[in-house]
């Protein structure tokens, strides 16, 4: 519902326009990463009113080498070969992270202005999980009666 | 069994690795590491489908979202892991099955909404409830 949500409330801000076209979907190698303010910033359009306010609120620095290794290490991967930022939406930044073996994993870290810190992330999560297991289950019996 | 998740339920990617804690992991944020699920964005084909088709994807978002709305949560707010709320114990059914049945769940809780209601156009910085409400 939250990232239904996210997209009405893109579709209302007319005053993003688009930005230098397709040119903020980098693929990098490791030892760039640092570097590459975009993977930081807002970088899918710009904002007509309060730009820099917006931007700030859209901004966070990570320590985005950790993230590719944590990946790495939560799949059983040697290591992270590549990182693409997908294009912003108006709260996270996510991105695809793929390992040497070719396994793709997606990493999603919330902008600040997502909600109140620890209670967002642990919320999306926990119902993530809920979903799955709960749901799964009703929706097999649901089927089965029908 | 992974196989059988994704075909009878909503098709959530499987969370890898995560933590809500900035000051606490080594990353310095937020961070969610989660399954990469196979599809592409519904946009970039929805103007070219048929009607037959488009009904498919309609009814099959529906199916999805009735699956959600057959259970009932005790509470108004938004879930949780118990642990993540500080761990204190709630007694009682945690929600309302599809068949009317209530489910005690221990390992998950009601905490504060995350709603962006709560927290858009200045929201955030201002003291008040949000939950969990009975």
């Amino acid at each position: 519902l939250q990232r239904w949500r996210e997209n009405l409330h893109v579709i209302n801000l007319l005053q993003v326009r688009p930005s230098r076209p397709k040119a903020s979907n980098p693929l990098l190698t490791r030892s760039d990463l640092d570097h590459k303010d975009d993977f930081f910033n807002f970088t899918r359009g710009r904002f007509v009113r309060n730009e820099a306010r917006e931007m700030s609120q859209r901004h966070i620095r990570f320590n985005i080498n950790e993230l590719a290794r944590l990946a790495a290490v939560a799949v059983g991967a040697k290591s992270c070969v590549s990182i693409k930022k997908y294009p912003d939406g108006m709260y996270n930044k996510a991105m695809l992270l793929t390992m040497e073996d070719g396994t793709e994993v997606v990493a999603k870290v919330p902008n600040p202005n997502a909600g109140q810190p620890h209670f967002t992330t642990a919320s999306e999560v926990a119902t993530m999980d809920f979903v799955c297991i709960v749901l799964a289950a009703g929706l097999y019996r649901y089927r089965t009666d029908g | 069994m992974r196989q059988a998740r994704n075909v009878l339920g909503t098709p959530v990617p499987k969370v890898y690795a995560w933590s809500s804690r900035q000051h606490e992991n080594a990353v310095g944020a937020e961070y969610i590491i989660m399954e990469k699920l196979p599809g592409i964005e519904l946009e970039r084909v929805w103007a070219g489908m048929g009607i037959e088709d488009r009904f498919t994807i309609i009814k099959a978002i529906a199916k999805y979202q009735k699956a959600w709305m057959s259970v009932s949560f005790e509470k108004f707010g938004s879930l949780y892991y118990s642990a993540d709320l500080g761990g204190q114990l709630v007694d009682g059914p945690l929600y309302t099955d599809h068949q009317g049945v209530q489910i005690a769940n221990s390992k998950f809780a009601i905490g504060p909404s995350t709603g962006r209601e709560s927290f858009d156009d200045g929201r955030a910085a201002i003291e008040f409830d949000k939950g969990p409400c009975e």
